[in-house]
């Protein structure tokens, strides 16, 4: 007989088998032996929990020689047959392939006959959730009243696709996640009756990795047994999936902490040399991240960590803090998405940890949710003004022109500043200590703008600040062109909103261009009317735009 | 012959040995990136199950390995995308064949190429077989990208998982190829990132190097709008899968931007280009560079989806342009 792969030779063949499943075993067994057998069930779960492999033994049991039993034989003819899918009266039928209603008419064209031998006709359909509406419906009234011998067993991953008419009328079993212990037992039982020689820490790590699926675990060893040579080990499963072990995950952890990114680049160059699977990697340093979380809010179980790994977790963890660590987890499920469709994995990996390097300082709230901090600072300042228009209704008024008053006009500017000195003693105060407020931030601001925008940040930082009053700064630029991509509406709104964020109220700035460097302002003033220039500007402004030749007709 | 294989070790290991103890699994998903060797392989493999002479690997000299080589053998299949995706009908056809008899090989061998294309009915329908495929037959899936699979159809396959090869290995292939001491090997090898095929393309295409050079210019220059549309008309010409290598040079280049930014000039894969990239590291913060990244890929994925390569191209030259003057404003 040609070779099967452990899964398929390992199936289960009587219900003591099925691992993990003892809810469904149980109740099952007890409506055989109770005869009280329902005329349609439904398996549903996850991938490889035993759903085909339970409608195999169920269709066994019922029609078997001795039955309804709850130990088929296996050795009557009807359970062979069933064995080697060539029942007459057992059909397994792909719902996938035969999706339409011309198969379901089919199917109840056949289900009038009885069965040719056993007590019961079955049908099992598999990946039931593929079948079309119309052949859902068309099974509707078959499967409330069937003929006496008619059993049907649906199972399918996708139980929501599945209409509520058909879910009402059969009895639903839910197949629940196979949990790795169970799956190292039975692994290790097929281990030993096959004379497959390996260790238990590769036979763990297999269990893990199957992710709850007993076939996942079953394939995962098949495929060990081909690629070792002699002794299963734990680097041969680690070959073959491409795991990335803990001690690099720490050491990347490691070199995070030491802000280097450039150690991590060189250590995920090696690794993917080494072939270790990029989304492994993705996948258990967020788990190791996840840890860390949860040994930073106190928790001490549910860790996925042998007892010296905690301890490494532990060290590591105290390090950050939790706002950096939750920071990162959603870095990398970003990665992660972009892996799936990625043709540089490498390349997007290389960005995850320049980005894992910096950001170091960050605030939770401000990072994380940019907009929302925007809308609070917002509320803040509204309610600033309320407070300061209930008690000072005047001010109120004079701030309103603020809104769109901008540099170069330099008189406007003047004028405001009149205004405001003559303005109510409180409120020169209360601008005053701004102003030192400012005046402190300023370096921060300045970083964080950098942040934003790196053009921005160093031209800001080469301007010398001058002079800071009522809420008016005053910088000094080395060149002209400096102040006209400073003052560039999108980049001023940029910066304005920066500041924002740092002082909770509006702050405005203006640019002097240093003696000497100024030149190409005689330019736009020597054009022959201001007024036709300032319509220029404005133009330029709404869209956005630049001179790129000027010319004028006559 | 295996042996004609670069690269790619551990799964010629597993399949050699799977072929030896005739432990042969009947569903296979072979995955990694693209030019790496996977098709190869899996005709490879095809041969050697059907060869007439050798046992344990193809001689590529007997009818049957003539007959695969060709793609005319009855009972070695290839299936690929129509229209874009696979269709129910494919596999429907599939599972029929599969039931007939052997026409003259020892194994019937279905390969299916790019299998993330699978339609979601068409996905479906192949699980039954993938499990309990019939005696004698093998399916090999072939994808870049296993994620892009259902979990149904990957916990039925015996992954194989193909590697790109280290630069030292494409170094050797190029060198082969080119004259001795050509000062193109280094670079050649670089762009290549562990792609056999793209390496053995790259030296073959002498114009390559020429259009990187403009393509790299024209990234740091500040050109206005005639000119970015200019540059894109003259690209919509090529063909796609020139047009993603251009992606990729693109991409490279802010990658070495963001690199060189952190100091790793030892890394960077535009290596002739260290003074340029230093000019231009200032300009950039990480933030930036990442939404650039962003961009290149979405305009990859446009032209995957079959959008007019001509707006495509006009678009990411306006976006990486807008990345120079503006942030997107949240507020609106």
């Amino acid at each position: 007989m040609a070779y099967q792969v452990l899964s398929r030779k390992w199936r289960p063949q009587l219900f003591e088998e099925i691992v993990g499943q003892d809810h469904i075993v149980r109740t099952l067994k007890n409506a055989i032996s109770l005869e009280r057998i329902a005329h349609a069930y439904l398996f549903t779960g996850m991938r490889g929990t035993g759903k085909t492999s339970t409608a195999r033994i169920l269709a066994k049991a019922l029609n078997c020689k001795n039955g309804p039993t709850i130990s088929p034989c296996n050795q009557c003819d009807n359970c062979q047959e069933i064995v080697r899918s060539e029942s007459l009266d057992v059909l397994e039928i792909d719902g996938a392939s035969n999706r339409g209603i011309d198969e379901i008419r089919e199917l109840r064209e056949k289900a009038r006959f009885s069965p040719a031998k056993a007590r019961f006709k079955i049908y099992i359909i598999d990946e039931v959730h593929m079948l079309t509406n119309p052949a859902f419906n068309a099974l509707l009234k078959i499967l409330e009243e069937p003929p006496p011998y008619i059993i049907f067993i649906f199972a399918t991953t996708d139980p929501h696709k599945l209409l509520p008419t058909i879910i009402s009328r059969c009895q639903r079993f839910d197949f629940r996640k196979i949990p790795t212990p169970k799956i190292l037992t039975r692994l290790q039982q097929i281990v030993e009756k096959e004379k497959i020689s390996t260790n238990k820490e590769a036979l763990t790590l297999i269990a893990e990795e199957a992710e709850n699926s007993m076939r996942d675990g079953e394939k995962i060893l098949d495929q060990t047994v081909s690629y070792a040579e002699g002794e299963i080990t734990e680097k041969d499963v680690v070959d073959i999936l491409g795991i990335v072990e803990k001690r690099y995950i720490f050491q990347l952890t490691q070199n995070i902490l030491e802000k280097n990114p450039l150690a991590n680049i060189e250590l995920i160059d090696q690794l993917l040399e080494e072939g270790r699977d990029p989304n492994w990697l993705i996948r258990g340093w967020r788990k190791w991240f996840r840890d860390l979380v949860i040994l930073k809010m106190g928790g001490n179980s549910f860790l996925f960590l042998s007892p010296s790994e905690k301890k490494e977790a532990e060290k590591q963890s105290s390090l950050f803090t939790l706002a950096q660590l939750v920071h990162f987890m959603d870095l990398l499920s970003q990665t992660r998405q972009k892996l799936a469709f990625s043709s540089q994995p490498q390349i997007d990996l290389e960005l995850l940890l320049v980005e894992l390097s910096s950001d170091f300082d960050i605030d939770t709230s401000n990072s994380r949710e940019p907009e929302l901090m925007k809308i609070y600072q917002k509320i803040l300042k509204l309610e600033q003004r309320l407070s300061l228009k209930s008690s000072l209704p005047e001010t109120e008024k004079k701030e309103k022109p603020e809104v769109k008053t901008y540099l170069t006009k330099e008189e406007k500017e003047k004028e405001r500043t009149l205004k405001e000195t003559k303005a109510v003693k409180q409120e020169v105060e209360e601008k005053e200590s701004n102003d030192n407020e400012f005046f402190e931030k300023w370096p921060l601001i300045v970083k964080e703008i950098g942040k934003k925008k790196k053009t921005l940040g160093t031209w800001l930082q080469k301007a010398t600040l001058l002079k800071v009053e009522k809420n008016l700064a005053t910088l000094s630029l080395k060149n002209g062109f400096h102040q006209e991509t400073l003052t560039r509406n999108s980049n001023l709104y940029l910066i304005e909103e920066t500041i924002k964020e740092f002082l909770s109220y509006p702050f405005h700035l203006k640019y002097i261009v240093e003696k000497g460097k100024q030149k190409d302002k005689p330019k736009k003033t020597s054009s022959s009317s201001s007024e036709w220039s300032e319509l220029i500007t404005k133009a330029m402004d709404i869209f956005e735009g630049e001179i790129v030749e000027g010319k004028t007709r006559r | 012959m295996f042996n004609d294989i670069k690269g790619q070790a551990q799964a010629i290991r597993i399949l050699q040995k799977e072929i030896a103890t005739s432990s042969i699994s009947g569903a296979y998903l072979f995955t990694g990136p693209a030019g790496v060797g996977k098709t190869l392989t899996a005709l490879t493999f095809a041969k050697a199950l059907n060869c007439k002479k050798e046992k344990m690997d193809s001689c590529d000299e007997c009818s049957s390995c003539q007959k695969i080589e060709h793609r005319n053998h009855p009972d070695v299949r290839i299936i690929a995308p129509e229209n874009d995706s696979i269709k129910i009908e494919q596999i429907r056809n599939l599972k029929r064949e599969s039931s007939y008899k052997l026409y003259e090989g020892r194994k019937k061998v279905w390969i299916i190429e790019q299998a993330d294309k699978f339609g979601l009915a068409a996905a479906n329908s192949i699980l039954k077989i993938l499990e309990e495929p019939p005696p004698q037959t093998v399916l090999i899936l072939i994808s870049q990208i296993k994620e892009g699979l259902l979990p149904t159809i990957l916990s039925r396959c015996e992954v194989i998982r193909f590697f790109p090869l280290p630069l030292q290995e494409i170094e050797k292939i190029i060198a082969q190829q080119l004259p001795q001491g050509s000062n193109k090997i280094h670079i050649l090898a670089k762009l290549a990132r562990g792609r056999v095929e793209e390496a053995l393309h790259l030296i073959k295409e002498e114009n390559t190097l020429k259009i990187r050079e403009e393509l790299l210019n024209a990234l740091r220059r500040n050109m206005n709008l005639e000119e970015m549309f200019k540059l894109a008309a003259q690209w919509a010409n090529y063909k796609g899968k020139e047009l993603q290598r251009f992606l990729d040079m693109i991409l490279f280049w802010f990658r070495d931007i963001l690199i060189l930014g952190q100091g790793g000039k030892e890394w960077l894969i535009n290596y002739d280009k260290v003074e340029e990239l230093a000019r231009e590291k200032d300009k950039y913060s990480t933030e930036e560079i990442k939404r650039i990244m962003e961009t290149i890929e979405k305009a990859r994925y446009y032209l995957k989806s079959n959008v007019s390569q001509k707006l495509v191209l006009e678009s990411l030259w306006l976006n990486l342009k807008e990345e120079n003057l503006r942030k997107p404003n949240l507020t609106g």
